[in-house]
């Protein structure tokens, strides 16, 4: 059988965050920096403060929108070809996301447009990347327009789903208008090839331009990703079922949000679980309370019965280091074996803030061997092997058969980049470290790599926009 | 007919890079119907097959299930083909004698034996000593068997001077200069064979095939 889920919260206990979380959208309210979504709140029930930006929300509503949410949605690619269904129990790996600098040669340096290239390139290559992300956000273009840059050069290097998290209303807007560029339809609930992101300001208040990212996604019919991150003690009481409490009343919010704006808009219940260091005072993602965090999300997540999201693999260590890979396989594990459907994050380090090359295809490579691990056992007659041990027998080995030969392939995870030679022979072929031979796989996949065309006449659609957009502001 | 000569080539090889010891059987029997030369079929044919398998593997692109099925299909095949070299009245020349074993107090043998079949599947002649051989009994084989290479494998620290204890005692037999030694198994190393005075050390199936063929100046193909 499959391995066992982790849990960390009984029934009981989700009920209660979930009953909790009624209370504070009814009694505390959420703050809404944005009139019209106000005035729209306030048309359908909701009991809005306008002195205060202050929406309350009744039960009956967030009922009605948790269940006009779709349990699953279909990302398809660039190209409007190979569908996956999101939901239930699909695993969707999605490489590195916003990054602002990157690692090269031992040395942080500020991400170019040209990076994002490349990040997608190898991404396209790498088996275990279903989805690619913004991996860094460029800094050699104008502010206003980088993602709308970034967008142009993934979009040049593969042909893999997109992952969006618009910074401001207006680069949603721009982003919308490449994205139905590119998959040639008005109605991109018809043509899931991206998907966005976006994250209210904890404890429990919208900005006007995420909400306004929320609404462009919606109107658009693309899913959005809603995505709290109440820092434990920080902008949310210091207690992780706290944390939960926040993070789920937050996210309730935005979901009502997206309903309102349009019925069976998909949603992915999100997170980015983060603790605040206060010897540091810095954010921290990757620390055990987030692990635990990230299987309560899970388990919350499943209860609502809609595509779930989290942060991973993750690490807030500063460099390749042995900090860096326990926290990438535990954060990553945490997830994956809670049921979590969309991770986001490879490549990154640094809490989010730097990305290599390198380490991209070693969170590739850590994905292959946890998939693994999560497959489980596979018990019956021919992996028993019984008629096959009788013939073998004692003192005989296995080498030989075709049993052997038969499940080679299938059963065993096959690593790229882990050494598995002996001493002298790990020597011989030149004594490398894994960072090395990181490396020497990015360098191949750039050199070798054929980026997947986009079609010339959307090109030129989407550098139209992009002219367009540098104009404006 | 050239094509025919060609096309059974081709099957006896693909037989072996599929792993089919039936197939290899039955390409080997159509062979011989066809009149086709056993010795060129086992060279040519079967043998390429194996070399094919054995370049992947040291690629790190095949499995050593697979070189050792792949040496299965041939070992079928090459049954067939060797009736009918003795039946002609043909002998097969071998590329030389290798005696092997594994030292005294060291039962593990499914390393060696996949050696062997590389070893045999390349056209040398093999004699097995088994397993737990006493360093005597290796020099009375030399001795008696006049090989031209020594293969010792231990897959143990408490056992690898064993092999030490043998090439001590082929010097003093006087047999030293009359034999190449090699090692293997994972209780050795390049540095452990240059320590105890060896000639060659291999790593694996596939390359000890080719580090005999080095010390016997036989060259690749």
């Amino acid at each position: 059988m499959r391995m066992n889920r982790l849990e960390v919260l009984s029934k009981d206990e989700i009920q209660t965050i979930h009953d909790e979380s009624m209370k504070i959208l009814h009694e505390t309210g959420v703050k809404i920096f944005d009139k019209d979504v106000l005035k729209m709140l306030s048309g359908n029930g909701v009991n809005v403060d306008f002195e205060n930006d202050l929406a309350r929300f009744p039960e009956s509503l967030v009922k009605e929108s948790l269940k006009s949410c779709p349990k699953s949605f279909t990302a398809l690619n660039r190209d409007k070809e190979n569908g996956v269904e999101i939901g239930g129990d699909t695993v969707y790996i999605v490489s590195g996301f916003y990054a602002s600098y990157v690692l090269k040669e031992g040395e942080r340096v500020q991400a170019r447009v040209e990076d994002v290239a490349n990040f997608a390139k190898i991404s396209d290559g790498l088996k275990n990347m279903n989805a690619v992300g913004v991996e860094v956000l460029p800094q050699d273009v104008p502010a206003h327009v980088t993602e709308l840059h970034a967008c142009n050069a993934m979009l040049n290097n593969t042909a893999k789903h997109l992952f969006f998290s618009p910074n401001t209303r207006f680069s949603a807007r721009g982003l919308v208008e490449m994205i139905k560029a590119v998959a040639e339809e008005e109605d991109l609930l018809k043509a899931q090839i991206a998907t966005f992101q976006s994250s209210p300001t904890s404890p429990l208040a919208w900005e006007s331009d995420s909400v306004g990212v929320l609404i462009e996604a919606s109107k658009a019919g693309i899913a959005c990703n809603i995505l709290p991150e109440p820092m434990a003690g920080a902008t949310s009481p210091i207690t992780l079922a706290a944390v939960l409490l926040v993070h789920n009343a937050e996210f309730l919010s935005g979901l009502v949000i997206s309903q309102l704006v349009r019925k069976g808009t998909p949603i992915i219940y999100g997170y980015a679980p983060t603790i605040f260091d206060m010897r540091e005072a810095s954010p921290i993602i990757a620390s055990p309370e987030t692990i635990a965090l990230r299987i309560a999300h899970s388990q919350i997540g499943r209860f609502y019965g809609m595509p779930i999201h989290s942060i991973g693999p993750d690490s807030d260590a500063q460099c390749h280091d042995e900090q860096m890979a326990w926290e990438k396989i535990i954060t990553f594990f945490a997830a994956l074996n809670s049921g979590t459907n969309i991770m986001i994050n490879c490549g990154m380090f640094s809490t989010g803030l730097i990305a290599s090359y390198e380490q991209l295809v070693i969170d590739d490579e850590i994905l292959g061997f946890l998939l693994r691990v999560i497959r489980g056992i596979e018990v019956n007659a021919e992996t028993l092997a019984i008629d096959l041990i009788r013939k073998v027998g004692p003192r005989g080995h296995f080498l030989n058969q075709m049993h052997t030969l038969r499940h080679i392939r299938t059963e065993y995870w096959l690593p790229e980049l882990s050494n598995r030679a002996t001493y002298d022979n790990w020597l011989r072929a030149g004594g490398k470290d894994i960072i090395a031979k990181a490396k020497e796989k990015t360098l191949k996949y750039l050199k070798e790599r054929k980026a997947p065309e986009l079609d010339p006449e959307k090109k030129e659609k989407i550098r139209d926009i992009i002219e367009r957009y540098e104009k404006m502001k | 007919m050239e094509k025919d000569y060609e096309r059974l080539l081709q099957k006896l090889g693909k037989a072996v890079e599929e792993f089919d010891a039936e197939k290899a059987r039955e390409a080997a029997i159509e062979a011989v119907n066809f009149g086709l030369d056993p010795i060129a079929a086992i060279e040519e044919g079967l043998a390429k097959g194996i070399r094919t398998i054995g370049d992947l593997f040291e690629k790190k692109q095949a499995f050593l299930v697979e070189l050792i099925m792949a040496g299965e299909a041939m070992k079928a095949g090459t049954q067939v083909l060797m009736d009918e070299v003795r039946k002609r009245g043909l002998s097969v020349k071998k590329l030389g004698r290798v005696v092997i074993g594994t030292v005294h107090g060291d039962l593990h043998d499914i390393g060696k034996n996949i050696v062997i079949s590389m070893l045999e599947s390349a056209g040398f002649e093999v004699i097995d000593l088994g397993v737990d051989v006493p360093a005597e009994e290796f020099i009375r084989k030399v001795e008696e068997a006049q090989p031209n290479v020594l293969g010792m494998s231990a897959l143990l620290t408490t056992t690898s001077p064993e092999q030490g204890k043998v090439i001590k005692l082929l010097i003093s037999a006087g047999l030293r200069d009359k034999v190449r030694v090699i090692i293997g198994g994972a209780a050795t190393s390049e540095r452990w064979a240059d320590e105890i005075g060896a000639d060659s050390y291999a790593a694996d199936a596939v390359e000890s095939v080719k580090k005999i063929k080095a010390l016997l100046g036989i060259k690749e193909g």
